[in-house]
């Protein structure tokens, strides 16, 4: 069993299958040895932290993600599918989802920062600024006159 | 006063690896419009669409690209790749002006596709300061005279060149020694300016791809000799023709060629004792069988014995493609082979790679 304390000062055992979802907590496991020590997480919250490890246990029995399987990733077209227990799980609110990501992205978890980037793709297609900001809670920090500015720049683009 | 007024939102401050991934999964239009939803989600935005600049000249948008380019320091300093589509003379030179304000050494990769020869188009780019450092060229069309081919082959960074080999009348008189490890060239015919490029890139070489569509017997002897004599480091080597070429220079070549490792054979290039000579070092060989403008059988005899010697552990052989078999029924054999002896094995019959991209 590994220990994990949250930024909050939550401590978590759970078992080292799961734990080790995580590359980061891996390689930690790894550098540390057999060790009864727990694992500080100073950037993950307990509630976040509760979410990531609901998904590594019902992910623990797959095999790691080798680096020849994220090179394949990479040129094989992109498609935005995400199966249907990851699509029930990422059902969160938009705070918690991107709380999910960057703890998948701190953790390296990389199936889960899949999910949560392609979330967040399928959201956002289709739709304007003002109401991407609306959806995830974004300030405009543009002056007016940045804002045409920025929106002039990129008009080539918005055709294909 | 409430906590969540100062509460920052998760999306507004993630991390530009994040945000691009997602941009990564939706389609242009879509992150234009996403560029305009605050400063971190621009910045991200940007880094999607200008670090590859794939630039098609036939495209009704390509107009604003330019201007946006041409007016922008910030835009331009995202810019490491750059994609040429249907460079033309038609097109205007004007179309292109924001190549040479791009920052010194900033691109590493240019490709430039279906362009019409013209020398003023070459020289715009191989002055371009911004495309002094880059390390993977190609060049379909561009590169027509002997002083452009000569300095392309004298950026200072260059490992992979892809190109269209042009008809040369006088030497290449190379001035530096290109320390190319990948190149892939089509030509109409072998010529004695491509023996001189071939020596001369040859110590540092680990991929050979030639594209021609005769290879008459005095000409593959020259290749074969070239090949034998100045690459010692070759690895991976590919010689496709479109007619039969005339002698199997491959069967002795592969004895010279010590670092081989995997060898795709043109239509006519081999016969049997390729297959009852392949040096244990291979491990994927491809081979071109036959074509419409000729027939001859595939030696599955020889074939049968690569594999077997795969079995026992004598050679390295881990996967065998006949390409342009039109009768799989004669490679039963070769196929039941490879299975007993794991090796993969593929039919195809459809011309699929190995063009220069």
């Amino acid at each position: 069993m590994v220990n994990l304390v949250t930024s909050d000062n939550e401590s978590f055992t759970v078992e080292k299958a799961v734990a080790s979802r995580s590359v980061l907590i891996k390689n930690m496991l790894e550098d540390v040895g057999e060790s009864d020590q727990p694992i500080p997480l100073p950037n993950v919250t307990a509630s976040v932290l509760k979410k990531v490890l609901e998904y590594c246990d019902h992910h623990k029995n797959e095999p790691m993600p080798t680096s020849e399987d994220l090179a394949a990733e990479d040129t094989r077209k992109r498609t935005t599918d995400i199966g249907e227990w990851d699509q029930k799980f990422i059902q969160v609110d938009q705070e918690m989802l991107f709380e999910i990501i960057l703890a998948a992205n701190y953790l390296d978890i990389k199936p889960l920062l899949d999910v949560g980037c392609k979330t967040v793709a399928n959201m956002i297609k289709g739709k304007t600024p003002e109401e991407i900001r609306k959806l995830f809670n974004i300030v405009n920090d543009f002056t007016p006159e940045e804002e045409a500015q920025i929106k002039k720049e990129n008009e080539w683009a918005e055709d294909r | 006063m409430s906590r969540l007024v100062f509460h920052p939102s998760p999306a507004q401050y993630c991390p530009l690896d994040v945000l691009a991934q997602v941009f990564s999964y939706v389609a242009r239009p879509d992150v234009a419009r996403a560029s305009a939803v605050c400063s971190t989600w621009a910045h991200a935005a940007r880094f999607a669409l200008y670090t590859h600049i794939d630039f098609d000249a036939t495209r009704p948008s390509t107009s604003s690209l330019a201007s946006a380019l041409r007016s922008s320091t910030l835009l331009r300093s995202y810019v490491r790749r750059i994609k040429l589509t249907y460079a033309s003379q038609k097109a205007g030179m004007a179309l292109y002006d924001w190549i040479p304000l791009i920052p010194a050494d900033a691109i590493y990769s240019l490709e430039v596709a279906q362009a019409h020869r013209n020398d003023a188009f070459a020289r715009l780019l191989l002055d371009a300061p911004g495309l002094r450092a880059v390390r993977h060229l190609t060049a379909h069309g561009a590169f027509a005279s002997a002083s452009s081919v000569r300095d392309c082959l004298a950026l200072p960074c260059l490992e992979t060149l892809s190109m269209n080999f042009p008809i040369l009348s006088g030497p290449l008189e190379l001035k530096t020694r290109p320390r190319l490890r990948r190149l892939s060239l089509s030509a109409l015919s072998y010529s004695s300016q491509l023996s001189e490029l071939l020596v001369a890139v040859g110590p540092t070489l680990e991929h050979f791809s030639l594209h021609l569509p005769f290879l008459p017997p005095p000409d593959a002897i020259k290749l074969a000799n070239t090949l034998a004599l100045h690459t010692p480091h070759l690895r991976h080597l590919s010689i496709q023709t479109f007619y039969k070429a005339s002698i199997p220079f491959l069967d002795t070549l592969v004895c010279h060629l010590p670092a081989l490792v995997s060898l795709h054979g043109g239509f006519g290039t081999y016969s049997n004792a390729l297959l009852y000579n392949l040096p244990a070092t291979v491990q994927v060989l491809q081979l071109q069988s036959h074509w419409t403008m000729g027939f001859s059988p595939f030696p599955v005899e020889a074939a049968v014995a690569a594999v077997t010697r795969a079995r026992i552990g004598h050679s390295r052989l881990r996967r065998l493609e006949v390409l342009r078999h039109d009768h799989r029924s004669e490679l039963r054999e070769v196929e039941d082979a490879c299975e007993r002896a794991g090796v993969e094995f593929a039919c195809l019959s459809e011309d699929r790679n190995e063009r220069p991209v």
